[in-house]
């Protein structure tokens, strides 16, 4: 390449990167040089500022949606009565997110308060040691497969708890169980649920049922509830049922 | 004593307030606070419990 054509082709790149035409002497280029410093600077910037600004927004925008809907969940906690909080199919796994305990005050209603909805796990404890009723609580709430540390009142009323809360597999009880339950929807409960409601029985009551699905205790325990043979005196279930001869227990 | 009691075929055990196929009674309970009762009957039932709620 001769000192001319590597002239021209260092002029072609002043008058490409820096936005220039026209014919470039060797002062020119000297001064231009700058400018295309400058420009690339800019450039640079400009593009830099758009995108943080792009990144910049959409996690703000994230940020500001976690927070309004913590917001809203902390404000939700404040509410005076929970029945019927989560009633209808509006309520689902997506915009259903407490985020701790759910605890009504004492005396409160907790009916209705996911019936027909169709959330498939309560996701966070539900303290009902002091309400006066759960009726209708889980009625047709036929997606919920997940209840979590639920605890159950000591008295009140607890009509249709459990009706078409068909889907129901996982239970965890919490405190002591001191009201007739009926579990007869209930055909895919697990063999830890079944052991956590049994276990939660109170052995200090008298005059109590618990019902159960017959399909879901034999099929947990790998029994005939109609075939005492299956489930002898020291055997798994036998055992886990009589831990609490003061309960009377229905299968349905 | 471990005492269980069984419905017929088509029909449910009832104490007045819970119902089933198959009972098996705690201590003390008495068979004597159960009847049977046809399959209409214990829908009929359930329906006025739920008039009632």
């Amino acid at each position: 390449m001769s000192v001319n054509e590597k002239m021209t082709a260092i002029a072609d790149a002043i008058r490409g990167y820096g936005g220039i035409t026209g014919k470039l002497n060797l002062d020119d280029m000297a001064n231009r040089i700058g400018t295309v410093y400058l420009n690339g600077y800019d450039e640079g910037n400009a593009q830099g500022k758009d995108e943080g600004r792009q990144e910049g927004y959409s996690l703000g925008f994230e940020e500001g949606k976690t927070a309004e809907r913590s917001e809203f969940w902390e404000e939700y906690y404040t509410t005076a009565s929970w029945a019927y909080a989560f009633y209808g199919a509006f309520w689902s796994d997506k915009n259903y997110n407490p985020h701790k305990t759910i605890k009504p005050a004492a005396g409160t209603s907790a009916a209705a308060m996911y019936q027909t909805s169709t959330i498939t796990d309560t996701k966070v404890p539900l303290d009902l040691s002091d309400v006066s009723s759960i009726n209708y609580i889980f009625y047709n709430a036929k997606y919920l497969k997940t209840i979590r540390g639920i605890t159950f009142p000591e008295s009140g009323t607890i009509a249709s708890a459990f009706t078409g809360c068909t889907a129901l597999e996982n239970i965890t009880v919490s405190g002591s169980i001191q009201i007739s339950l009926v579990f007869t929807p209930c055909k895919l409960l697990s063999k830890a649920s079944i052991e956590s409601i049994i276990n939660a029985l109170s052995a200090t009551t008298s005059g109590l049922t618990v019902t159960f699905s017959k399909e879901a205790v034999d099929n947990a325990f790998g029994i005939d509830i109609d075939d005492e043979s299956t489930y002898p005196e020291g055997s798994e279930y036998y055992n886990l049922r009589y831990s609490k001869s003061n309960w009377t227990f229905s299968y349905v | 004593m471990k005492i269980t009691i069984r419905a017929d075929e088509g029909k449910w055990l009832t104490d007045g307030e819970n119902y089933g196929k198959t009972i098996d009674l705690g201590e003390g309970v008495s068979v004597d606070n159960y009847t049977e009762i046809t399959e209409e009957e214990y829908q009929e039932k359930l329906k006025e419990a739920e008039a009632d709620e």
